[in-house]
């Protein structure tokens, strides 16, 4: 790569490094596995930057190669899972329903990766079903299948949750 | 209530947008990873250079092995008034593309299910040797020189006479099966490390014949920078799966992009492709043929490739 363009690369990827870390998180909710992925995404992106810069909307180009490789991360990925620390996973956030949250947060990690990914393009980040399309390189179509599947397992998981939990509440406290 | 009275029915889509953020309400603005990540910028960049060298070091070697090919030979043949000893050839580096390079036993309550080809990785995936017990692995057998970063810190002990290492994590061993050349096993629903131990002494490099391909695809189902590169095909039992695997590049530690093959046994057919039956999923495309046992399948990452791959697939017989 040519010096200016090398220039180029580290300005683009220094601006947006946050965004690139948010996405990351919001498809596997793991911080250590999140920045993995961001790293192979820039360094995919050093590699391609020539094609990357030519592509007509290089967010999107970029946001592509990060969802592609969590889900390639999703179904050979164990080799780069290792944990280094042995630090707690996630440091709860204060002021928020935490006890939801946890429930919520496992039973998404438990749907499909490719159903986890739509939930979370659409209804985290907010993105228009088109955009998922393209993201995912599907049809919109597929888009929406794969949404109302998530959400099937998701209630269901959710469902079973809450009635363990309510198990749980009647074993600690006996019926009354 | 009377139907003229009844609230007019949202689209579906409305409905799962309106259902999908309540669901994942509880999630929202907890998307902020604290600082700092542990993300490198100088060493995405150092690794971007390490590759784009290997990648044209790897084309300018392959350049000159094609042409020392062509260039011996014919200097050679033109030199010599006899018949000319058999040229050499230049070594391709890695496996055969489309031939199983290693063979597999039963070892640690573990059979052989699934092996897939490759030039520079081949993965036999396994199953229980007890029907009744839910446990599977994966054997990743690399190319000389084509390993992921190995961590060493927990020796195993030797297999086959060379050195082994235990992963950090799960049930997992790499071993070293010829000079600089590695393959990792991984159990799921095991714990006993002896146990993959026991499955990495159980493969052997014994290259085999090619694997038997029992379909042809159209060349012009799929983009010319397309290329054969692997086979899946199961080992004898309730299942029976082949297919084909193309790329652009070989793959390494990612997943074939596009994969076309046939199986059995079918499943249930709920549409129609180009009006033969089929079953139409976000992942695949399966078509059924009429008066066929086995149903065609295609993966990848467009609905309108798997269709056109399904329906460019013929059989040999």
């Amino acid at each position: 790569m040519r010096p200016d363009e090398e220039r180029d690369y580290v300005a683009y990827v220094t601006a947006r490094l946050p965004v690139l870390r948010r996405l990351s998180y919001n498809l596997c909710r793991d911080e250590h596995r999140a920045d993995d992925l961001v790293q192979t995404t820039i360094t995919r992106l050093y590699i391609h930057w020539g094609r990357a810069k030519e592509a007509g909307d290089l967010h999107r180009y970029v946001d592509k190669m990060l969802v592609r490789a969590f889900l390639n991360d999703q179904r050979l990925g164990w080799w780069t899972r290792v944990r280094l620390t042995s630090r707690p996973k996630e440091l709860p956030v204060a002021g928020t329903d935490l006890e939801t949250k946890a429930v919520v947060q496992a039973a998404l990690a438990q749907v499909p990766p490719r159903q986890r990914a739509v939930l979370v393009l659409r209804f985290l980040c907010d993105l228009p079903v088109v955009e998922v399309a393209e993201l995912l390189g599907c049809s919109q179509g597929n888009v929406k299948s794969q949404t109302a599947r998530g959400l099937t397992r998701l209630r269901e998981l959710l469902g079973r949750d809450e009635s363990r939990m309510d198990e749980e509440k009647v074993a600690r406290h006996g019926s009354r | 209530m009377d139907p003229v009275e009844r609230a007019p029915r949202r689209p579906a889509d409305a409905r799962f947008q309106l259902s999908g953020a309540r669901l994942l309400e509880p999630l929202r603005g907890d998307d902020h990873p604290g600082d700092p990540g542990r993300i490198d910028l100088n060493r995405a960049i150092r690794a971007g250079r390490r590759r784009v060298r290997v990648r044209r070091l790897t084309t300018a070697a392959a350049a000159v092995a094609a042409t020392l090919a062509v260039i011996i030979p014919t200097t050679v043949l033109a030199n010599l008034p006899h018949p000319a000893p058999p040229a050499v050839q230049a070594p391709e580096p890695g496996f055969e593309v489309l031939s199983r390079a290693f063979t597999v036993g039963s070892a640690g309550g573990f059979t052989p299910d699934r092996y897939e080809t490759g030039r520079l990785r081949q993965r036999i995936t396994l199953r229980s040797a007890d029907p009744a017990r839910h446990v599977t692995g994966v054997i990743t057998m690399y190319a000389a020189g084509r390993h992921p970063t190995l961590p060493t810190s927990q020796p195993a002990p030797p297999v086959a006479g060379r050195q082994a290492y235990w992963l950090p994590e799960g049930t997992s061993l790499a071993w070293e099966w010829a000079p600089d050349a590695w393959g990792t096993v991984t159990l799921s629903g095991v714990s006993e490390r002896v146990l993959a131990h026991r499955v990495a002494q159980s493969v052997l490099p014994q290259p085999g014949p090619p694997v038997t391909v029992p379909f042809t695809v159209a060349q012009d189902a799929l983009d010319g920078r397309y290329r054969v590169v692997g086979a899946r095909s199961t080992y004898p039992g309730k299942t029976s799966q082949t297919s084909l695997l193309y790329d652009t590049q070989d793959p390494v530690d990612g997943e074939p992009v596009v994969e076309v093959g046939v199986r059995r046994p079918r499943p249930s057919a709920d549409t129609t492709v180009g009006g033969v039956p089929a079953v139409v999923t976000g992942a695949e495309v399966v078509l059924l043929p009429p008066g066929r046992e086995d149903a065609v399948f295609a993966k990848a990452q467009q609905e309108r490739t798997m269709r056109a791959l399904v329906q460019a697939l013929q059989f040999n017989s």
